[in-house]
C-alpha cells in the first residue's frame, strides 16, 4: 500500500436566501389526525431555492466558498465527484447527460476528471471515501467532492396529495433545498479515517425517489417509521464493529449523523449513549430540514457559523441513506479553520 | 492490480433491468464456481432507470434481489457496499476505475460490476436495444485495468433532459449530439457514441477476451467527452 496521507482542507454549505417557517409550510391541519408537523419533527424551518436556481446553482455556490476557504487553486483540482440526489435545473427538469459533475466544472472553469455518484443521502460521504482512496493511490492531488441539493420541489409534490391517504409522502414535507462541499487533498499525517461502508439491502425499498406523475421535478415515497427503525437498530452494532473502545469514541468533538429530522437524531443519541457514551457529542439543527447528501456540511457550517469550531478537532460522520446505506468516517477538522 | 475474472451479458430486451442482471450475475457466478457471498462491493453504471428514479442506487436493489449482505449488523455479520457510479456513455470507465480503487482496501474478495438500462416509461421515445452487462473483479483478474484519461475538451452543448410530458416525464435533448462510429485501430478499440452503458461494456471485452498485451478502450460520448481506460489482457 502506498503512503500517502489525505485531510479536508475546505469544506462548506450554501443555504439559498429564502427561509421558510414549518408553520407557514405545514400549518396545523395539513397533517391528519390533527398532528403538529414541528412539535412531531422539531423542525423550525427549512430553506427554498430561488427561481433561478437548481441543483447546479446550489453545489456551484457551496463548491466556491469550500475552494476557497481551501486555499487549494482550480488547477490543482484533478477530480470533481457530484453526488446530488436531484439533479434538476432551476425548471425541475432532471439532467440526465452529461453528469451533473460536468456540467459543475463547465461553471468553475475546472479542467478535472469528473462523474457522479448515485448513493442516496449518503452520496457526498461515499464521494469522499472514493475521492480518498484516488489521492492515496497517487493518481490525484486534490478533489472537489460536490453536492446540490433541489428537493422542495418533491415538498410541494407531497403537499398536493391526501396526506391521510398518501402516507408515505409524510417523509417529503421534512426537507429542504442546500449545497454542499468539500475539498480534500493529499497530507503530510493521515487525518480522515474511513469505517466499513456497508448496505443493508433488505431494507432498499423504504425510500424511493422518483420522478414525479403530473408535475414537474421529483417525489419521495418512504416509510418512514420503518427506515428509521432499522437505521437505529443497526447503529449501535455498527459504531461498536468499528471503534474499539469508550475511550476511542471520546476522543471525537463532534458527532454528526445525517440530519433527517431534530427528533430522530435525539433518538440516535440514545443509541449512540447505550452503546458508546458520548451521546451529548451529538450535534442537530432544526433550521434546515433534511437536506439530505448534504446534511452534514449543514451541520458543519453551523457549528463554524457558532464559534464551535477549532483546527484538528476531531468529528465522527455517520452516514445514512436510502439503501440503506451506513458509512463511518471521522476527520480532524481543516487547519486555520478559525480564519475563514 | 484489480481485473475482470469473468464476464456475461444478454439483450434486455422485454425483461426489467432488475430481473436481467441478476439471472445473468447468478449465471455468472454459478459458471465459474464463485460463492456469490464473496462478493463485498457493487456499482452499477448506466443511464436511464424506470420512471428516472433517483435513490436508492440501483446497485442496492441490485444487492436485495441476489440476497448477499442482507443481514442485520452483529460483530459477526458480513456485508456489502452497493452505490452506482454515472457518467452517461462513458460511465463504465469511472465505474470500473472506482472498483480498482476501492477492492484492493475492502475485506473481501470480489466486486461486481453492472451496466445496464432500462426504458424509464411507455411514454418516452426510446429507440434503444439495451445490453444488461456483469463482470465479476478480483484483486487478480486476467483482464487487468492499468488506467485512464479523461479529455474534456471537445465537449460541446448537447445535453439530455428529463421534462414533464402530459403525465409522465419525457426525455429532451438540447443541441445536436456528435456521432462517433465505431472502430478498431490496432490496440486502440474506439466504441460508437450511440452505444449504451451494457453495450459499451459488452462489445469491448468481447473483442478484448482473445487478445492479448495493452488494449485501450476509448468512449467519446455524443457531448464529445472522450475517455480512455488501458488494459493488460491475458498477459502471464
Amino acid at each position: 500500500m502506498s503512503h500517502l496521507n489525505t485531510q479536508i482542507r475546505g469544506f462548506a454549505c450554501y443555504l439559498p436566501p429564502n427561509l421558510k417557517t414549518s408553520e407557514e409550510t405545514v400549518p396545523f391541519g395539513t397533517l391528519p389526525r390533527g398532528i403538529d408537523f414541528k412539535r412531531l419533527t422539531k423542525i423550525d424551518s427549512h430553506y427554498e431555492a430561488l427561481e433561478d436556481q437548481g441543483s447546479l446553482e446550489l453545489a456551484i455556490e457551496a463548491a466556491n466558498k469550500a475552494i476557497e476557504r481551501s486555499g487549494v487553486s482550480k488547477e490543482e483540482i484533478d477530480l470533481v465527484i457530484s453526488c446530488s440526489v436531484t439533479k434538476l435545473n432551476s425548471k425541475l427538469q432532471n439532467l440526465l447527460e452529461p453528469c451533473l459533475a460536468s456540467h459543475i466544472c463547465t461553471a468553475l472553469e475546472l479542467d478535472a476528471q469528473n462523474f457522479d455518484v448515485a448513493n442516496a443521502c449518503s452520496g457526498m460521504v461515499t464521494g469522499l471515501l472514493i475521492a480518498d482512496r484516488k489521492i492515496k493511490a497517487g493518481k490525484i492531488r486534490n478533489a472537489l467532492v460536490v453536492s446540490g441539493e433541489y428537493l422542495t420541489g418533491a415538498l410541494y409534490e407531497a403537499l398536493d396529495k391526501n396526506l391521510l391517504f398518501n402516507r408515505k409522502a409524510l417523509a417529503s414535507l421534512t426537507i429542504g433545498d442546500a449545497g454542499g462541499a468539500y475539498v480534500i487533498s493529499r497530507s503530510e499525517e493521515d487525518r480522515i479515517r474511513f469505517f466499513e461502508p456497508i448496505t443493508l439491502a433488505h431494507y432498499s425499498k423504504l425510500c424511493i425517489g422518483d420522478a414525479a406523475i403530473g408535475m414537474p421535478g421529483p417525489a419521495m415515497r418512504t416509510e418512514s417509521r420503518k427506515l428509521q427503525n432499522a437505521a437505529l437498530e443497526n447503529l449501535g452494532e455498527y459504531l461498536k464493529r468499528g471503534i474499539k473502545s469508550p475511550e476511542e469514541w471520546s476522543t471525537h468533538h463532534h458527532l454528526i449523523s445525517h440530519q433527517t429530522t431534530p427528533r430522530a437524531v435525539e433518538k440516535g443519541a440514545l443509541v449512540i449513549q447505550n452503546a458508546l457514551g458520548h451521546g451529548d457529542a451529538v450535534r442537530s439543527i432544526s433550521h434546515t430540514g433534511n437536506t439530505a447528501s448534504t446534511s452534514h456540511t449543514a451541520v458543519l457550517e453551523k457549528l463554524l457559523e457558532d464559534g464551535d469550531l477549532a483546527s484538528n478537532q476531531k468529528i465522527y460522520f455517520i452516514a445514512f441513506g436510502s439503501g440503506l446505506s451506513l458509512i463511518g468516517m471521522n476527520f480532524q477538522v481543516p487547519l486555520e479553520v478559525e480564519k475563514w | 492490480m484489480v481485473g475482470i475474472l469473468a464476464f456475461k451479458f444478454e439483450a434486455i430486451k422485454k425483461k426489467s433491468l432488475l430481473k436481467s442482471i441478476k439471472g445473468i450475475t447468478q449465471k455468472l457466478c454459478k459458471q465459474h464456481d464463485i460463492n456469490m457471498n464473496d462478493i463485498g462491493l457493487i456499482i452499477h453504471t448506466g443511464t436511464y432507470r424506470q420512471n428516472f428514479r433517483q435513490e436508492p442506487a440501483f446497485a442496492a436493489h441490485l444487492q436485495q434481489a441476489l440476497k448477499i449482505g442482507c443481514d442485520d449488523v452483529s460483530s459477526t455479520s458480513r456485508h456489502v457496499f452497493s452505490f452506482d457510479v454515472l457518467d452517461g456513455s462513458c460511465g463504465p470507465h469511472h465505474a470500473l476505475e472506482t472498483i480498482a480503487d476501492l477492492l484492493p482496501t475492502m475485506d473481501c474478495k470480489y466486486a461486481l460490476f453492472t451496466a445496464g438500462d432500462y426504458r424509464p416509461n411507455k411514454e418516452t421515445e426510446w429507440n434503444h436495444k439495451p445490453i444488461s452487462f456483469v463482470a465479476i473483479l478480483s484483486k487478480d483478474g486476467p483482464l487487468e485495468i492499468l488506467g485512464s484519461n479523461f479529455d474534456y475538451n471537445q465537449q460541446n452543448d448537447h445535453t439530455s433532459t428529463a421534462i414533464l410530458g402530459k403525465k409522465y416525464h419525457l426525455e429532451s435533448f438540447h443541441s445536436e449530439p456528435e456521432i462517433t462510429d465505431h472502430q478498431i485501430e490496432d490496440n486502440l478499440f474506439i466504441a460508437s457514441s450511440e452505444w449504451l452503458s451494457g453495450e459499451q461494456a459488452s462489445r469491448f471485452f468481447e473483442w478484448a477476451k482473445s487478445k492479448n498485451g495493452i488494449l485501450t478502450h476509448r468512449i467519446k460520448n455524443r457531448n464529445g467527452r472522450v475517455s480512455d481506460l488501458r488494459w493488460r489482457v491475458n498477459v502471464e
